[in-house]
């Protein structure tokens, strides 16, 4: 069992104990913080990857999360808001980052992050072909989705079903209401439903994980 | 018993957000309604589906943060006090350049040498008038006497009191 396993199971999030690290982790002990980096660098790489898609610049932005967040902990006054807080932070810096881009891209020292998606959508846990096909495929969905998102429903929509955060965090990260968020995600469903192929092109995924556990 | 119309798509989707948010007929439709349940369980299972691809498309291995920031962090402490070491390391130099006991050693140094030329000018002054009086070297005024130590192209040389005479120099023999 590794680390992070085994730090789970004992400081589930939410629980009592991650409140005491992230007590802790505000006095300063390094110990405490070093144990809410391995429970949650999974996921904030996720996110980071996921919004990025790019292996090195997610890890980079993940590190600098973490620095920001160790820096900044002390500000923190609700130690039970720690995840919706480091999420807030790496988004902030997301969304820094897409504007460095955009910017460095308008003046012609980077290319764009749509020529630069196609390289970092190559696999990277060694997959079979077809395997490689269908996450290409998928990508390909994911970007027409976004396309036709407003910047909150895309948040709202992310958060819930690839980073997996509840109504009550979602609103706490984004710093807005619940019935706010509610509205952005129907909406964002609504969209969801509408576009057929992304929901033809899960229905056989869905089939095909179907098969593969019956 | 009054049949309850099936939930549309709008209110499939806020079930799907927030259950507790239908009302209570509806509520109940869905749990008793196999269609309305196998609508909303296609549409759960699509989204859960989106976000395992998506979580399945995130690579495996990457490099770990870390709180490497103790030396960054050392270095941006130390730099904070760097304004304040940069003030007093100037204010030394300003002094040491302002306070009197530079400006006298500068003068002390300036006059020394100043001292030193004066005296080695006189000293080469002296040596020429002592040359502007006396041309000739102290054995040529002991026999020509005082007057005579002027030297003249009508003056006779050494030789004259033997009657030699000077003899003429012919046009280029210097250079034959």
């Amino acid at each position: 069992m590794n680390l992070t396993e085994d730090l789970e199971l004992k400081v589930s999030p939410g629980s009592e104990q991650l409140s005491t690290l992230v007590e802790k982790a505000r006095e300063g002990d390094r110990d405490a913080f070093e144990k809410l980096i391995t429970l949650h660098q999974d996921e904030i790489f996720r996110l980071v990857f996921f919004r990025t898609r790019s292996r090195i610049d997610s890890e980079d932005l993940t590190q600098d999360i973490f620095l920001s967040a160790f820096k900044y902990l002390p500000q923190l006054k609700d130690s039970d808001r720690f995840r919706p807080w480091l999420y807030r932070i790496a988004l902030n810096r997301v969304n820094d980052f897409h504007r460095k881009n955009r910017f460095l891209a308008y003046l012609g020292i980077t290319e764009s992050r749509e020529e630069a998606d196609v390289a970092d959508t190559e696999p990277h846990h060694d997959p079979g072909a077809l395997d490689t096909m269908i996450r290409k495929e998928f990508w390909v969905h994911v970007k027409r989705l976004s396309k036709r998102f407003s910047s909150m429903e895309k948040e709202v929509f992310f958060l819930r079903f690839v980073d997996d955060l509840n109504l009550r965090e979602i609103a706490q990260t984004l710093h807005k209401s619940e019935s706010a968020v509610k509205t952005h995600l129907y909406r964002a469903i609504r969209k969801f439903k509408e576009d057929t192929t992304l929901s033809d092109f899960l229905k056989g995924e869905w089939q095909d994980e179907k098969d593969k556990t019956s | 018993m009054k049949k309850t119309k099936h939930l549309d798509d709008n209110q499939i989707i806020a079930a799907l957000i927030d259950e507790n948010g239908l009302n209570g007929l509806l509520r109940r439709h869905l749990s008793e309604c196999p269609t309305c349940r196998g609508q909303k369980e296609q549409l759960q299972a699509g989204l859960a589906q989106f976000g395992k691809i998506s979580r399945d498309s995130i690579p495996l291995t990457y490099r770990r943060p870390e709180l490497i920031d103790n030396r960054a962090r050392g270095i941006s402490r130390n730099w904070k006090f760097a304004p304040a070491l940069a003030f007093i390391a100037a204010a030394v130099l300003l002094a040491f350049f302002l306070t009197p006991i530079a400006v006298d050693k500068d003068k002390i140094f300036t006059r020394k040498v100043v001292y030193q030329e004066m005296l080695r000018d006189q000293k080469f002054m002296a040596e020429v008038k002592t040359l502007e009086e006396n041309p000739l070297p102290g054995f040529y005024v002991d026999i020509s006497g005082p007057d005579e130590a002027k030297p003249n192209a009508a003056t006779p040389g050494p030789g004259a009191k033997n009657n030699v005479k000077p003899t003429p120099e012919k046009n280029g023999s210097r250079n034959a």
